[in-house]
Order: C-alpha cells, then sequence, then structure tokens
C-alpha cells in the first residue's frame, strides 16, 4: 500500500474518529485490513495513531484539570501489561481471528458512540473546592461554566480488572481501547464524562507506548509508513476537532457509530 | 482557554504542547524524505512518542514519592509492567 494511501486513510479516519470523539485507530485499523492489509501489520500503524493523538490532546485538557493522573495511573497497571500481552500474542494468533476481534471492537465502539449520554455529575457555585486532584485518594474536582463539578471514583478493583480486558484487545487490534475504558469509568466509576474523557487521552498514550516497544522488538514498525500515519492522523484529528465544533453531537456520534458498526460488519463477513 | 492553576501542570502542558510540532516535522521527513533520512526520523519520531508518555509516568511517580506514596509505587508498577513486557519480548524476539 501506497504511503499516500495510507496518509490519507489515517486522515481520514482520525478525522472522523474525532468528530465523535473516538480517535482513529479504531476506525483507520479495520479500514487498512478491508483494504488489504494483514491486522498484524495494521496494528503498530493504529498505535501510531494512537500515542501521537494522545499526545496532540494532552496538553488542552492539563490547562482544563480535567486529567485524573492518579486515576489514570492505577487503571493503566494493569491495561498497559494487557496491551503488552495482546502485542505479544497478536504475532502469534491467527489473521482471521484479530479480524473476529477486530470487527467486534468496532462494532462495539460503534454502539458505545451512538449510546453515549450526558453527565450525571452536577456543578455546585458553593462548594469552595478546590479544581485538580486530591492526594491520597482517586477523587478531584474541576471547573465548568456552572461551578465546580467534584467526584470521587467507586468501584475500583473492578475497574481495573476491565482495564486489564481492555489493553489486551487494544494491544491485539491495535486500537486505543477508549471506547471501552471511557465507559467504564463513567458508568462503572461514576466518574464525570469530562474526566473520564481525559484521563483516557492520557491512558491511551502510555497503552501505546506499551505496545509499541513491543512491537518495535518484533521489527514490526516501518518508519516510513509510521511517518505517514502520524502526519495524517495529526493533521485529521485537528481537522476534524475544527468541524466538530459546527454539527450537533448526537448526530456526529450516531454517523460515526453506523460508519464503525458497518466496518465490523464488513470485516465479520470477509474473515 | 483558561490555564491550570498547577504550576507542575502547566509546566508539563507547555513541554508536550511543543512536541506535537516537532512530531509532526519528523512524521513529514519520516514519509518524504529518501531511505536513511527517512529510517533516522522515522524512529526519532517512534521513540518520541513511546518515551513522552512513559517519561510522563516517571516523572509524575517521583513527584508522589515526596508526598503521596502510594500512587507512587503505583507508577513505579506501571513502568515495571512495561519494563518487563519490553524484556518478554525480546527473550521471544
Amino acid at each position: 500500500m501506497s504511503s499516500l494511501v495510507l496518509a490519507a486513510l489515517s486522515f481520514a479516519a482520525a478525522g472522523i474518529g474525532a468528530l465523535g470523539g473516538l480517535g482513529g485507530a479504531v476506525l483507520l485499523v479495520p479500514a487498512l485490513v478491508v483494504a488489504g492489509m494483514e491486522p498484524a501489520t495494521a496494528a503498530p500503524l493504529g498505535m501510531l495513531t494512537v500515542a501521537a493523538s494522545s499526545l496532540s490532546a494532552s496538553s488542552t485538557q492539563l490547562d482544563e484539570d480535567t486529567v485524573n493522573h492518579r486515576l489514570g495511573v492505577t487503571l493503566e497497571v494493569s491495561a498497559s501489561a494487557g496491551a503488552a500481552v495482546g502485542a505479544l500474542l497478536s504475532a502469534v494468533i491467527s489473521a482471521t481471528v484479530l479480524q473476529w476481534l477486530l470487527a467486534v471492537a468496532a462494532i462495539g465502539a460503534g454502539i458505545v458512540s451512538a449510546a453515549r449520554g450526558g453527565s450525571r455529575h452536577r456543578a455546585s457555585q458553593d462548594s469552595g473546592a478546590k479544581p485538580g486532584e486530591r492526594r491520597g485518594r482517586l477523587a478531584g474536582a474541576y471547573e465548568e461554566e456552572r461551578g465546580v463539578v467534584e467526584y470521587q471514583a467507586r468501584n475500583v478493583p473492578a475497574g481495573v480488572s476491565v482495564m486489564g480486558a481492555a489493553g489486551l484487545i487494544a494491544g491485539m487490534t491495535g486500537t486505543s481501547g477508549g471506547f471501552i475504558k471511557t465507559p467504564v469509568m463513567t458508568e462503572l466509576m461514576r466518574v464525570p464524562i469530562k474526566v473520564a474523557a481525559s484521563t483516557t487521552v492520557f491512558m491511551i498514550g502510555v497503552t501505546a507506548a506499551s505496545a509499541l516497544l513491543v512491537y518495535a522488538v518484533q521489527g514490526r514498525i516501518d518508519p516510513g509508513a509510521a511517518g505517514a500515519v502520524v502526519v495524517g492522523g495529526l493533521a485529521g484529528g485537528r481537522a476534524g476537532a475544527m468541524v466538530q465544533a459546527h454539527l450537533p453531537p448526537p448526530l456526529v456520534r450516531r454517523f460515526l457509530g453506523a460508519i464503525l458498526v458497518l466496518v465490523g460488519v464488513v470485516l465479520l463477513v470477509r474473515s | 482557554m483558561s490555564r491550570s492553576r498547577n504550576p507542575a501542570r502547566r509546566r508539563l502542558s507547555t513541554v508536550l504542547n511543543r512536541e506535537v510540532p516537532v512530531v509532526l516535522g519528523l512524521g513529514a521527513v519520516a514519509w518524504l524524505a529518501p531511505g536513511p533520512v527517512s529510517r533516522l526520523a522515522g524512529w526519532v519520531m517512534v521513540g518520541v512518542l513511546i518515551m513522552t508518555p512513559i517519561t510522563r509516568v516517571g516523572w509524575l511517580a517521583v513527584r508522589w514519592m515526596e508526598f503521596d506514596r502510594r500512587f507512587a509505587w503505583a507508577g513505579w508498577a506501571l513502568l515495571g509492567a512495561v519494563t518487563t513486557a519490553t524484556v518478554v519480548a525480546v527473550m521471544l524476539r
């Protein structure tokens, strides 16, 4: 596959992914496989776009004080271990199994994207809480227009367990696993969506680093192709974020959900 | 956009923000330049993308050792998991 096609696919996947707040790899890797690339070759390229998009979004989320590092590090221990095991396994399991996993990941992400709800946390103007993380606890607060939102993570052991499975899927398929991590934090651990999304962006960067180290040792990273997908991904992510500001979020999420389910079904049929 | 009130977060944000154009530039060279230059730029870019989150976790763990040891150990455990995975990958090569 030519590097121009790789860059164009990466641009389109990151752009459409950014519209729905999902990141591009969950769309890019299935698209590369549908275009004829082996899943084991597509996975490192997907993981490179995950790492690049995590880097690109991090500074904004740090400025907004919405990322909770303590929560991210705690959950990422099992996620990174899972990602590394998944990356090791992806070199030895069959392409058909990987295609099935990718299809399930794409359909799952599509359903999560289409069904995502609003926030259940209320802002308070007189809480007096300082924005930021709390020492010694998986808790914190952040500012929004209507006041300060305080939160405390719950069901931590269950969250850590599910993150291990999310990491395993991420490492095997080359997707970020963010479509599992964010809903686990909001629904199981009762963390506000803004904090969950920002913390996921931090976590997927670490997951990607862990998997990329394994892929690099296995000799599965092509530096030229890596350049093309990272440039396409960064440019597409920025373009998607600019367009997203002018579109109604529920419509965008349903559109993205439909595309992902379609890609998943195509992969299932092919495999 | 308002910036975090935490000076350490502001410093981290500035560093990460400056890395984005560097990665973009390295990616463009890796994509468009001829053979050895492309390979070098590509590997440097991959190295930056791998080392940035790992260094961030290391920085957090060192900071937390002063006042939040429980989470500092979680940070070290995370770095340990990443290192173990790399060593296992090398051994299985």
